[in-house]
């Protein structure tokens, strides 16, 4: 191959690169994975053999440029990409914007109750526990509409939340769990210091087992 | 070129976010960039959208200077400057098909069919009824929710009831409603720019924004004449279209390029 057509090819991939960057933040708009097939489809097409070279590229400009990490998810033929956060926000100030944005003030109040609860509830005990929060499954809410659906199927699709139906159980029970993306853009310890700031405690060795729960976690991610 | 910093990055999460931020939002966000991110303030406002912007420009993404069509106030709108048709709203949106069209009928209605009284406008009333005569049937509650959904994406604004298009969707899809609108799609006579809500002149039927009106009406007390056929047009209102917002000051030229020519193949 001549210098100048590695040259053009070189050229070639960059323009590419720069496509899959822009159609990544524009999926990232649905907060829906987005697969290789789709990737290959809408942009590379012929340069599909460049494709480990190219996310590769795509990662250091999303990271550069936009504060978005690549994050590689799933399986083998389920394998899939979201862009999560790497600047870190305090939480509690983001937090508390809940007129700006909801339904993510709704979703921390759902991960805090899981992780509360040791990481994992079925949905009858979590249902019961947003009732007390006024939030109801089967009622229509003021702010959220069908809260059961954004729940259940929005917060789940964008891989915030994991429910897992458990074997042998009838009539059928679910297990409410944290989803990959929660684990990385928050934390465990970001979350109890939300909470323990809602609760106007003093510190958040208050809560014991959570507390040290959170610290593993941290050592583990160092 | 000033080096692209952390607290540039914040301001554009936050853009990406909002998609569509007032003059007084970009600043505050500016200063919560620079003290989060420990830097040093410098520079205004367009200075550090230029930094931005020039980031910005290989991955077609531009920060766009523009004003609200029924406010005018001053706005800055983050914009993809390629596929400008409504199959963005597919890719990047999660729509369906069915939902798609709806979209498109409120175009339509906004663009085509809008009385003489608020052009440029329609009642969310109207809006949701267009779900009655929706093929393959849609109810009432479906058409509002999606409506919201709109709304919250920023595509129009809902003033008490009256639907309106946003700067990102004038300036998003301009490609796609020249081509679908044509002759519903007029120029300001003030600005040049393509405008929707409108005071119209009754002999030429020539438009102008309403912020475009108040600018003339302030400079030009007597004798206001249409800019286009010079028919006097007594009625010009100095008032914005029954909304108020923050007065601004006349477009001057700006670092970020807001559009002059009729007929663009693209947004730039």
């Amino acid at each position: 191959m001549s210098s100048s057509q590695r040259n053009f090819d070189k050229a070639e991939i960059d323009r590419k690169v720069n496509d899959v960057v822009h159609l990544m933040l524009i999926w990232e708009q649905r907060k829906i994975p987005i697969k290789r097939a789709d990737i290959n489809k809408h942009v590379l097409k012929e340069y599909r053999h460049a494709f480990n070279d190219v996310m590769k590229i795509t990662d250091k400009k999303l990271q550069k440029v936009f504060g978005l990490k690549l994050l590689e998810i799933g399986e083998g033929g389920k394998r899939a990409y979201i862009l999560v956060n790497m600047l870190e926000h305090s939480e509690t100030q983001q937090m508390m914007n809940w007129n700006d944005n909801p339904k993510r003030g709704l979703l921390f109040t759902v991960l805090s109750l899981i992780f509360m609860s040791g990481n994992s509830m079925t949905d009858g005990t979590f249902w019961n526990a947003l009732k007390g929060l006024g939030i109801e499954k089967d009622k229509p809410h003021p702010e959220f509409g069908d809260v059961k659906k954004l729940i259940t199927q929005e917060f789940v699709r964008q891989w915030y939340l994991e429910i897992v139906k458990l074997p042998n159980c009838d009539p059928p029970q679910y297990e409410y769990k944290w989803g990959l993306r929660a684990y990385h853009e928050t934390s465990k310890m970001k979350i109890l210091e939300f909470v323990t700031s809602l609760y106007d405690k003093s510190s958040v060795m208050v809560w014991k087992s959570q507390y040290q729960d959170a610290l593993e976690e941290q050592r583990k991610t160092i | 070129m000033s080096a692209y910093k952390k607290c540039h990055i914040y301001f554009l999460q936050s853009i990406m976010n909002k998609t569509i931020l007032s003059e007084s939002e970009c600043q505050q966000i500016r200063q919560e960039s620079y003290q989060v991110s420990e830097v040093t303030p410098e520079g205004n406002l367009l200075d550090f959208l230029q930094v931005i912007n020039d980031q910005l420009h290989p991955f077609h993404f531009k920060i766009r200077q523009s004003k609200r069509e029924d406010t005018g106030e001053t706005v800055y709108v983050l914009i993809s400057l390629v596929d400008n048709d409504l199959n963005r709203l597919v890719v990047g949106g999660d729509f369906t098909r069915t939902e798609l069209e709806y979209f498109k009928k409120i175009l339509e209605v906004i663009i085509c069919l809008s009385d003489a009284e608020n052009v440029g406008t329609a009642s969310s009333i109207d809006i949701l009824n267009l779900a009655d005569s929706f093929s393959p049937r849609m109810s009432k509650t479906e058409a509002k929710r999606l409506l919201t959904r709109f709304v919250d994406e920023r595509w129009f604004y809902d003033n008490e009831g009256i639907i309106s298009l946003s700067p990102r969707c004038i300036l998003e899809l301009e490609q796609y409603l020249s081509q679908c609108f044509d002759s519903f799609v007029s120029v300001c006579t003030m600005c040049s720019n393509t405008v929707f809500q409108a005071q119209v002149c009754s002999n030429c039927s020539a438009r102008m924004h309403h912020h475009c009106a108040k600018t003339y009406c302030k400079r030009k007390t007597t004798s206001l004449k249409c800019l286009s056929c010079n028919h006097p047009f007594p009625h010009l209102q100095s008032e914005d279209n029954g909304v108020t917002g923050e007065s601004t000051s006349s477009d001057t030229g700006n670092a970020l390029g807001s559009s002059r020519k009729k007929k663009r193949t693209h947004a730039h």
